[in-house]
């Protein structure tokens, strides 16, 4: 059920918080990451992040990949950034230019995205979907919502794991992926599959559920009441990026 | 990247996202009733399933946004579905981000609800080939329609993306064409299979 690649080792001391510490905790970090305008202050923040990072029950390689996946996402814009934004050439290959602005700007966002990943993974990522639900509902979101995160939870990795056996059965019949349309009518067909059997699993599921009386509502059980490492941390990471926005005020 | 990670947009795009998709989500769960939020939510689970499924692409492979599908099957409630579906990737596997996670929401979405919205009931009436054939055009269109957001999210933030978010257009064309196939092909065979999938949620509600 663990999204999360998790070290053997639970006792760590951010899976000890809870859950809301964890989640104002997350939204103040990526809050601040995202407002700092300095170079130092960016820094300052992904230190902070990586620090915090390395408190959670996550493995460092696994963090690591997950960083690289992310700044995969954001290739296309890295890459052009430093290419079209007008300023002072750096580097000349032939026709293209790497204007200064664009790389400063090109490694604010990195530093940045960074940081706020990094800040996510630290609090939240080890966080076990039942308690963020839950603690997502005692702050005020919708019970629906939460409802269906709590089904996305549980159903997502049983419909993966059933698309996993229909593409192995797709291979056992000799299905190799190439670049042709029969390729994708196969996809086609498999996403059509996994979707009847959703169908009807939600139905199959809902007439249980209805069989026990539900109503549309489920219970959702509250949280304990914050504990005084939950203070102890909110406070330090209060003063910490309350110090960290004033340099970046004054740098 | 249709999903932009924190620290890339500007405030007011952030803050015009999240209030967007606030009103879009509180519409989409108004239309569905607490008796049909398990069936919405098993449904968005393979919608999510299948979304971290890699398509392959010659050489290279594609993740499918699936906007046009899931506004075809689930209606409005898709905002709702993409909202938690987004929420859980960023705070699972770091995709996307917490701040991001309105306009995430809205670029992924809202074409898909429109479209599906307007194609839904065209598809219930077609026949397999006609249904398969719109399916695949509003796949595609959802796609474009996706870009455009994005490239438009990146563009309002700040000038300097202007040219970056032209280019990250053309990234789109792909997967607009494999989406568009893979879509059509995917609801013709559910027209063949299960047809009652395609009814709109709200006339079985109704019922």
């Amino acid at each position: 059920m663990a999204f999360a690649p998790t070290r053997d080792d639970t006792d760590f001391a951010i899976e000890r918080l809870d859950p809301r510490t964890r989640i104002l905790g997350a939204c103040a970090m990526v809050l601040a990451a995202v407002a700092m305008h300095s170079v130092s202050g960016q820094i300052a923040m992904v230190a902070a992040s990586a620090t915090l990072a390395s408190f959670a029950a996550l493995k460092p390689r696994d963090m690591f990949h997950r960083l690289l996946h992310v700044e995969g996402f954001m290739v296309v814009l890295l890459v052009l950034l430093p290419l079209t934004m007008e300023g002072r050439a750096v580097i000349s290959l032939g026709p293209l230019a790497l204007s200064d602005t664009g790389l400063r700007k090109a490694f604010a966002i990195v530093l940045k995205v960074n940081a706020a990943v990094l800040a996510t993974m630290a609090l939240l990522a080890t966080l076990e979907p039942v308690r963020l639900g839950r603690g997502l509902a005692t702050l005020g979101l919708p019970a629906r919502l939460v409802h269906i995160l709590l089904f996305l939870v549980r159903y997502q990795t049983l419909f993966r794991d059933e698309g996993a056996r229909l593409m192995e059965a797709m291979r056992a019949r000799g299905f190799t992926p190439r670049l042709n349309l029969r390729t994708w009518a196969t996809y086609g067909n498999f996403t059509g599959m996994l979707l009847v059997r959703s169908m009807e699993r939600a139905e199959r599921v809902e007439e249980s559920m209805r069989c026990r009386g539900f109503s549309g509502k489920f219970p959702l059980r509250g949280t304990k009441p914050f504990q005084a490492a939950d203070i102890i941390f909110a406070g330090a990471l209060a003063t910490l990026l309350a110090a960290l926005l004033a340099w970046d005020a004054l740098a | 990247m249709a999903h932009i990670p924190d620290g890339v947009l500007s405030l007011p795009v952030l803050v015009g996202g999240g209030v967007l998709a606030a009103g879009a989500v509180a519409v989409g769960l108004k239309r569905i009733t607490d008796l049909e939020i398990p069936r919405v939510a098993i449904l968005a689970s393979g919608f999510f399933a299948l979304s971290l499924f890699a398509v392959p692409v010659g050489p290279s492979s594609v993740h499918l946004l699936l906007g046009g599908l899931m506004g075809i099957v689930l209606g409005p409630a898709i905002f709702p579905a993409v909202f938690v579906a987004l929420l859980l990737q960023a705070v699972m596997f770091g995709f996307g981000g917490l701040t991001t996670l309105g306009v995430n929401v809205v670029n992924i979405a809202l074409p898909g609800a429109v479209i599906g919205t307007l194609c839904a009931p065209l598809i219930a009436r077609a026949t397999p080939k006609r249904a398969a054939l719109i399916a695949g055009l509003a796949s595609a269109l959802a796609v474009a329609c996706t870009g455009l957001l994005v490239a438009c999210s990146l563009a309002l933030s700040s000038a300097d993306y202007t040219l970056s978010a032209r280019v990250m257009i053309a990234t789109y064309i792909p997967l607009m064409i494999v989406e568009g196939l893979v879509g059509g092909f995917c609801i013709s065979f559910v027209k063949r299979v299960k047809p009652e999938l395609l009814a709109p949620l709200q006339s079985e509600a109704a019922q």
